[in-house]
């Protein structure tokens, strides 16, 4: 199956694996994909099980970790609700801004895509980005950054993560 | 495997790095070669020779419900084996820094925490965090003396009970889970150990992820699709209360009766509806069992201040200063629950105590001379709290005799009829039938969950069980759970890991086990932990029973001490224990 990503107007056979989970639109004239980004719809109802970030290390990195996963989950002490940490998915994203290699790419629906090949690992984004959601490597240093793969979603027991479609 | 052995005498950290050991799988199997082979059994449990091991699985963090943690060492309360399970974060933390074991010995100098963060182990001054007020107090400390990992890291450590070497002291997991029975708390006390930190930053790949995704998600559906967790997720393990009660099984006033006429306001759902602030999860577990209900005290009325504390509530809880005390306010009893906690005793063993205290003052064994003043009275809870803060201070001969545990007490003043013990401390409150009785006499650690005896009165109800048969299906439940145990998956979600569950679980991450590997290993490990505990001088009997429990009328009816000498003497003859006619 192809995709058309309506901004670009032409295939993108890398990108299937971001658009998995994508809604399609038919037209007469192209297939149009509604884009999603991931969001945080309940946080006031985690209870700090981990299992979002160990499908993320999982499903996407294929790792049995806590640490390389794009999506992070904190106590936040006895009386506060946990902190979930991911990225929010900006349409005009500040880490893209401060990446001075042009490494980071505009994603469909929100967020950024990395491309490895230009990247120096200086960690300026992890900076810019002071929600926390960007992660460097311990030992690439680059940036572990959520793609909106929408795996997560599937394993919170919840209902808290969802994917939500965005106006481009 | 990779085990490292502190001693906290010398200061020395060894790691051992073993091929050897994988044949032990993990978790209880694992701890049992390292115990055994480690601590002679005839050692002073508050001596130095004692010595600590804790273990995580090997589906540790990999599979859901796979978040608890193992310890073994010799127990103050029992003065035999001791074995501990606790949840939280613990499990988890040791599988990221990278450790299947830990060994801990000696006595160190001073008050010290071990802080693990990967591949470095400190051993670091505790003296400001001794004989502090709070085991929370303890927790908010180290989180910011040691800031690394949070959301992975986990923090065990004892409260003032444990410092003071209260017997059946506990350790506290990340604030809302426990190593709660058999006094692993005073064992760290007496090692002059406060806490351990654990966190690391490992990862891990398995040769095949492909197969171990789809054995993930098997068990992450099963879990999360069927009603299996039910009971656990929604009212916690507080909804046993009810039904409990209603067969007459819930121990009430110091096992007098099995109801409890106010059970409804301090039912499961009475907390649930009414006091439930939320539900929180163990690691990587999508259950989410542990219910903390919020308790709203106010003071100085007339200016409106309150103090509001965060308080755990499970059955046993409830069961042990609830309805075994009497006690029939829900806020009451999270009150008792709250200073318990926080001061870090096991709350089974305490409820034990001061309902025999209660009855031993009812039938003048104890004066008010002995009591400073507090009447023991079933129901009469700021007495309670008084009593609770005198055991912890240790503050006169009785209390510190409270302190040392239900056998010390009936030694010094008497009263073994209302001293409800087995194996030195109170049983977990379930008056279901013989089996449960005899489930914790014969259960390797004197637990409800060493077999779970009460679990097979309520399969068996209506039904005449001979003793042997009894006898037979609680070893062969027990010797089953030496697997889950070496996995070491919470035994709630024992349903879920089934033999053929298991062992797709563990070949799906390269653990290639048959079923017979299996079982032989779950004899073995029985079997040496029998060894040590006969070494260990343990006697099989009913001797300490209080009369109370042969006149508890329970849904089976009377339990019969002819029954339990029978299956006694039958359970001798195959563990090689020896008995006692009691």
């Amino acid at each position: 199956m192809v995709v058309f990503n309506r901004s670009l107007k032409e295939p993108v056979e890398e990108k299937k694996r971001i658009f998995r989970k994508i809604k399609l639109f038919k037209d007469k004239h192209y297939t149009l994909a509604m884009a999603k980004k991931l969001t945080v719809r309940h946080l006031e109802r985690c209870v700090g099980c981990l299992n979002c970030v160990m499908a993320c290390a999982r499903e996407r990195f294929n790792k049995l970790s806590i640490d390389q996963a794009a999506i992070a989950v904190k106590a936040a002490g006895q009386t506060a609700y946990y902190s979930i940490i991911v990225c929010r998915g900006c349409q005009d994203p500040v880490c893209l801004r401060a990446c001075p290699t042009g490494a980071l790419r505009k994603r469909p629906g929100g967020g950024v895509i990395l491309n490895k090949a230009k990247c120096d690992a200086c960690g300026l984004c992890k900076d810019a980005c002071i929600l926390g959601a960007i992660k460097l490597d311990q030992i690439t240093g680059m940036p572990i950054i959520c793609i909106h793969c929408g795996q997560c979603v599937d394993f919170c027991p919840h209902g808290i993560l969802v994917m939500e479609e965005v106006e481009d | 495997m990779k085990i490292a052995d502190i001693n906290l005498t010398t200061r020395k950290v060894k790691i051992l790095e073993d091929e050897k050991y994988n044949a032990f799988l993990g978790g209880v199997s694992l701890a049992t070669e390292l115990f055994v082979n480690n601590c002679k059994p005839d050692i002073d449990p508050l001596g130095k020779e004692n010595i600590i091991v804790f273990a995580k699985g090997p589906l540790t963090a990999a599979f859901p419900t796979a978040s608890k943690a193992v310890a073994l060492f010799k127990s103050p309360v029992s003065n035999e084996l001791g074995e501990s399970y606790a949840g939280g974060r613990m499990a988890s933390a040791m599988r990221f820094s990278g450790y299947d074991a830990l060994l801990i010995r000696g006595k160190a100098s001073h008050p010290v925490y071990i802080a693990i963060h990967d591949d470095t182990i400190a051993i670091k001054n505790a003296e400001l965090l001794w004989n502090l007020r709070s085991v929370f107090v303890v927790g908010r400390v180290l989180r910011d003396a040691e800031p690394q990992g949070p959301g992975r890291r986990s923090f065990i450590r004892s409260g003032r009970a444990g410092d003071r070497l209260i017997r059946y002291a506990n350790l506290n997991v990340d604030n809302y889970r426990h190593f709660g029975r058999l006094g692993l708390g005073a064992v760290f006390g007496s090692k002059n150990l406060k806490a351990l930190v654990i966190e690391g930053t490992k990862d891990f790949k398995f040769a095949d992820m492909k197969a171990y995704k789809t054995a993930y998600r098997e068990v992450y559906n099963y879990l999360t699709h069927s009603d299996v967790m039910d009971k656990y997720h929604i009212l916690g393990t507080s909804a046993g209360i009810l039904p409990i009660n209603a067969m007459g099984a819930l121990p009430t006033r110091n096992y007098s009766i099995g109801t409890f006429e106010a059970a409804e306001q301090i039912s499961g759902e009475y907390y649930a509806e009414n006091l439930l602030l939320r539900k929180i999860a163990c690691s990587q577990c999508p259950v989410g069992c542990i219910h903390i209900a919020y308790l709203r005290i106010p003071y100085r009325k007339e200016e409106y201040d309150v103090e509001t504390t965060f308080v755990p509530y499970d059955y046993e809880l409830i069961y042990a200063l609830g309805t075994n005390l009497g006690v029939s306010d829900a806020k009451d009893v999270l009150r008792l629950i709250e200073l318990a906690d926080r001061n870090g005793v096991d709350i089974i063993s305490l409820g034990g105590i001061l309902g025999w205290a209660t009855d031993a003052f009812a039938n003048g064994l104890i004066t008010i001379n002995d009591t400073l003043g507090v009447k023991f009275e079933f129901g009469d809870v700021s007495n309670y709290l008084t009593a609770i803060s005198l055991i912890i201070r240790r503050e006169n001969e009785f209390y510190r005799t409270l302190g040392e545990g239900l056998d010390a007490c009936v030694e010094k003043y008497g009263g073994a009829e209302y001293a409800i013990r087995i194996g030195g401390q109170t049983p977990a409150g379930y008056m279901t039938g013989p089996a449960s009785i005899l489930g914790h006499i014969i259960g390797q650690r004197h637990s409800h969950l060493c077999n779970g005896g009460y679990s097979y009165d309520q399969k068996t109800f209506g039904k005449k069980i001979g003793y042997k048969e009894m006898v037979d299906a609680l070893v062969t439940e027990e010797k089953w759970r030496q697997i889950l145990n070496s996995l070491v998956i919470c035994l709630f979600a024992r349903k879920v890991f089934t033999i053929d569950r298991t062992l797709k679980s563990l070949s799906s991450i390269g653990i290639a086990f048959t079923k017979e590997e299996l079982l032989t290993l779950a004899n073995e490990t029985y079997e040496k932990k029998n060894a040590w505990k006969k070494a260990a001088g343990q006697i099989i009997s009913q001797k300490n029973l209080a009369k109370k429990i042969y006149s508890f009328k329970t849904p089976h009816g009377f339990i019969k001490k002819n029954f339990l000498q029978k299956a006694i003497e039958y359970y001798s003859e195959l563990s090689g224990i020896p008995y006692e006619v009691g």
